[in-house]
């Protein structure tokens, strides 16, 4: 039983070597390589300008507002879980101590609005 | 050269053509685009086919090599309105008739896809613009903290950010004259901070635009206004559906375009106006920028200074137009979107005039103070270049709000063609 699973297995790997071989139509021994392209098209197009210094520059993402808000949201959901538990045992004042947690996180949540870190680009 | 199926399937698609224009003729090309049998690209990588349109002037060959040699080869050019090149002049095609860049730019693609066309020679060498530049035997060490200068471009020292004073590396460029989403032939040194434009500062000012025939006749003795409207119509739908496609609504610019082909008198552009509305073009990055001052909207003229409610309509001093109630559009907020929303609604109320003047029934009496497609014409004055005034417009603002800010102002040149010539309507 084993040894026809692995010449079944065997024959597929020879198929799909074999049309691999016969769809990519060239010998194994000669592989092709794409030739880079010029050097006029590996230039950024500018409409007929030029950069005046290497691409390599450094810039910021600015990603300050979107980590904000990423830990705002990751806490609220963090503490939420196990409060789920609490609240019922602990009732209307588990209630309140998460009204108060949200309004700090929601400032936090605001200031980053403020900031645009909700402004799609 | 027998074309295998993928070939043959390959030819029969849209020829994607980069259309570089050496004249002011948007509003040509923009026309000819509507021929199903062509795709305007918006970089020469994407392109098969490149569109000359205009005569190249020698101060710009190196320009043009640039952007020639970015096609992706076999690709092939086709000029119109002006003469090919002396190195690509050898089985140049030309193009005689704009009706005909369809069937033309179809069958070089056809040719160069069969290897009938080899494509055309580089015109730029095929060697690194900017050599390494390192100082030891191999070419290490050197300036700068990357130890030497690669390809001879320096690295960017840092510099205060526009927005809150980090210190990061500026990128700074030259722009243009090719570039499709300029205005034509304007060039310009760019710096940018992340993607704020630091600074604009333009170097060539654009090929002056050409006054439509309707409009030079205006100049010299009484027109049919229908004539005249039917004419500003069609270039404020030209304006906005360029100011569309920057926005990336390519469709909608298709459907601007083809509307502006067959204006009729008193036709409505109420669909229009609500497609614009709904797809939020009117809310896009940039639309609330652009605010101009009392001496950039005086120096715009036109539309421009109307969107902040400043400027006038030379139309208002025309017997003629005063005989059918004319008055004024003026808004008051300024932005670039309000200039799109007033070219939609001048193009409306152009059409309506076309109509109430009737067929060459009403003609304008008034040749000193003629309102044209960019601001009026005193005793013969045509209004000037206002490009400069980029360089305080656009900084500050982020790249695509930039853009679309450029895209809601026309700011070339007005030049007369001659009587007779041909405009760009």
């Amino acid at each position: 039983m084993e040894l026809t699973e692995l010449l079944t297995l065997l024959i597929i790997g020879l198929l799909t070597f074999a049309v691999g071989l016969w769809l990519s139509g060239r010998p194994i021994t000669k592989p092709q390589y794409r030739a880079a392209p010029p050097w006029p098209q590996r230039a950024p197009f500018l409409g007929g300008g030029s950069p005046e210094n290497h691409a390599w520059n450094r810039f910021h993402a600015r990603y300050y507002p979107m980590t904000l808000l990423l830990i705002a949201f990751e806490m609220e959901m963090m503490f939420m879980y196990p409060w789920a538990v609490v609240y019922v045992a602990e009732g209307m004042k588990a209630l309140v101590e998460m009204g108060m947690f949200l309004a700090i996180l929601s400032v936090g949540i605001i200031y980053g609005w403020r900031e645009g870190a909700f402004k799609w680009q | 050269m027998a074309m295998n199926w993928l070939r043959q399937l390959a030819a029969k698609a849209p020829v994607p053509v980069y259309p570089l224009l050496a004249g002011n003729l948007r509003t040509d090309i923009q026309t000819m685009g509507l021929d199903p049998r062509i795709e305007w690209v918006a970089s020469p990588r994407h392109a098969r086919v490149l569109l000359v349109a205009g005569e190249l002037s020698p101060a710009t060959d190196r320009a043009f090599g640039k952007v020639h040699d970015q096609l992706p080869g076999p690709a092939a050019s086709i000029w119109w309105q002006g003469q090919p090149l002396d190195s690509l002049a050898d089985g140049a095609t030309i193009l005689d008739k704009a009706d005909d860049l369809g069937r033309v730019a179809h069958q070089l693609q056809v040719d160069l896809l069969s290897g009938k066309h080899r494509g055309e020679p580089a015109l730029c060498p095929d060697e690194p613009p900017e050599p390494w530049q390192g100082l030891g035997d191999i070419g290490h060490g050197g300036e700068g903290m990357m130890g030497g200068k690669p390809y001879g471009r320096s690295m960017a020292m840092p510099t205060d950010d526009l927005r809150d004073g980090l210190q990061l590396d500026p990128m700074a460029f030259s722009l243009g004259p090719f570039c499709s989403f300029l205005p034509p032939g304007l060039e310009a040194n760019v710096t940018l901070h992340g993607d704020v434009v630091a600074s604009f500062e333009v170097c060539s000012t654009p090929y002056p635009s050409l006054l439509p025939g309707v409009f030079e006749k205006a100049l010299e003795g009484p027109v049919s206004i229908t004539e005249l409207e039917l004419a500003r119509a069609r270039h404020y739908l030209h304006q906005l559906g360029h100011a569309l496609w920057i926005n990336q609504s390519g469709t909608v610019a298709h459907a601007v375009f083809a509307k502006a082909r067959s204006l009729k008198p008193g036709e409505s552009l109420n669909k229009l106006k609500k497609q614009l509305i709904y797809t939020g073009f009117y809310r896009s990055a940039g639309a609330d920028k652009g605010v101009l001052g009392d001496s950039q909207a005086l120096m715009t003229g036109g539309v421009a200074a109307r969107a902040c409610g400043r400027g006038s309509d030379a139309r208002v001093d025309d017997d003629g137009y005063r005989s059918l109630g004319f008055k004024p559009l003026v808004m008051d907020r300024g932005d670039a979107a309000a200039r799109w929303w007033l070219w939609l609604e001048e193009a409306q109320r152009s059409l309506q005039l076309a109509h109430d003047a009737g067929p060459g029934h009403v003609k304008t009496s008034n040749t000193r103070s003629v309102e044209l497609l960019r601001g009026a014409s005193r005793d013969g004055q045509l209004p000037e270049d206002g490009t400069a005034m980029l360089e305080d417009l656009l900084p500050g603002l982020e790249w695509s709000e930039a853009m679309a800010v450029l895209a809601s102002l026309d700011l070339s040149a007005v030049q007369r063609a001659g009587a007779g010539a041909e405009g760009t309507l």
